[in-house]
């Protein structure tokens, strides 16, 4: 596995159960109502380490 | 804004104290029909930091720990109050008892793949062909991963369902979810150690958790 890559960088232990918890809690589970209530200040790096994860990590890390 | 935070929906009570929320505030059953939620009054949106992600788990390991059936909520589900509940779990009440039948005595294990790249879902969407070809490259691991496949064999007699999702973004590969009996957890963690993979593959394995990857969306 390559480590030249920003997604490969983080993806040490710590941040392993980080994003499976990231994953079930914010991703998965029903949502009742529809509608998912966040307090806005504190949408952090957690949630950009799952954004960066899943998805292509040089859109969010730039070149 | 003032509200009903919802952490789960369960079919019986829990057989335990139902403990504080992700802003310490008391916890509480609301029976709806045949089922009951478990939430808790809030006065503000809870922020999605690490802490509050972390407590929102552990009220659902807590009322997994004593429910044997147990669908939790996402993160930051917030009714008005109880008959805003009910209006909502009421009508569906039949779809999420299926549901909690399907996960009762069971948890999920999520299996996350590593590796390098392979061009499997492309972009190419020019046609309704191509698109069906890259969703069941999504969804199908005989398609998107068949690297993974000798370890699903392995742990196919231990699953009772499975979530699988390919990732466009290396090294993260593929992600499974299998609902396991309870029960049966340290055999399927037996069986995965011991699970050979194709080369260039590293699985990682997490779990218990409760069954997020299976409670559905909130049924129409």
């Amino acid at each position: 596995m390559s480590a030249a890559t920003p997604a490969a960088a983080i993806l040490d232990e710590a941040d392993a159960s980080v994003l499976d918890l990231v994953d079930n809690v914010l991703n998965k589970g029903v949502i009742i109502d529809g509608e998912i209530i966040f307090g806005l200040a504190g949408v952090d790096l957690v949630y950009l380490r799952l954004s960066a994860i899943l998805c292509a990590a040089d859109r969010i890390f730039g070149r | 804004m003032r509200g009903l935070y919802i952490y789960a929906v369960l079919d019986e009570a829990p057989a335990a104290a139902l403990g504080t929320g992700v802003l310490g505030e008391p916890l509480r059953a609301v029976s709806c029909g045949t089922l009951l939620a478990v939430a808790g009054e809030i006065g503000e949106a809870p922020a999605p930091s690490l802490t509050a992600l972390r407590e929102h788990d552990a009220v659902i390991r807590r009322l997994a720990d004593a429910a044997p059936a147990v669908l939790p909520a996402r993160f930051g589900s917030v009714v008005a109050d109880d008959a805003a509940l009910r209006a909502l779990i009421l009508p569906r009440a039949a779809t999420l008892g299926e549901r909690l039948a399907h996960v009762r005595g069971r948890a999920q294990m999520t299996l996350r793949a590593y590796g390098h790249a392979e061009p499997t879902a492309s972009a190419s969407r020019t046609s309704g062909a191509a698109y069906l070809r890259d969703r069941r490259r999504t969804h199908d691991p005989r398609h998107a991963l068949p690297a993974l496949l000798p370890r699903l064999a392995a742990l196919e007699p231990f699953v009772l369902d499975q979530r699988f999702e390919a990732h466009g973004t290396p090294p993260l590969l593929a992600t499974v979810h299998h609902l396991v009996d309870r029960v049966r957890v340290h055999a399927y963690l037996d069986a995965a150690a011991a699970a050979k993979d194709g080369i260039g593959l590293r699985v990682t394995v997490s779990g218990p958790w409760a069954p997020y990857a299976f409670a559905g969306e909130l049924p129409a």
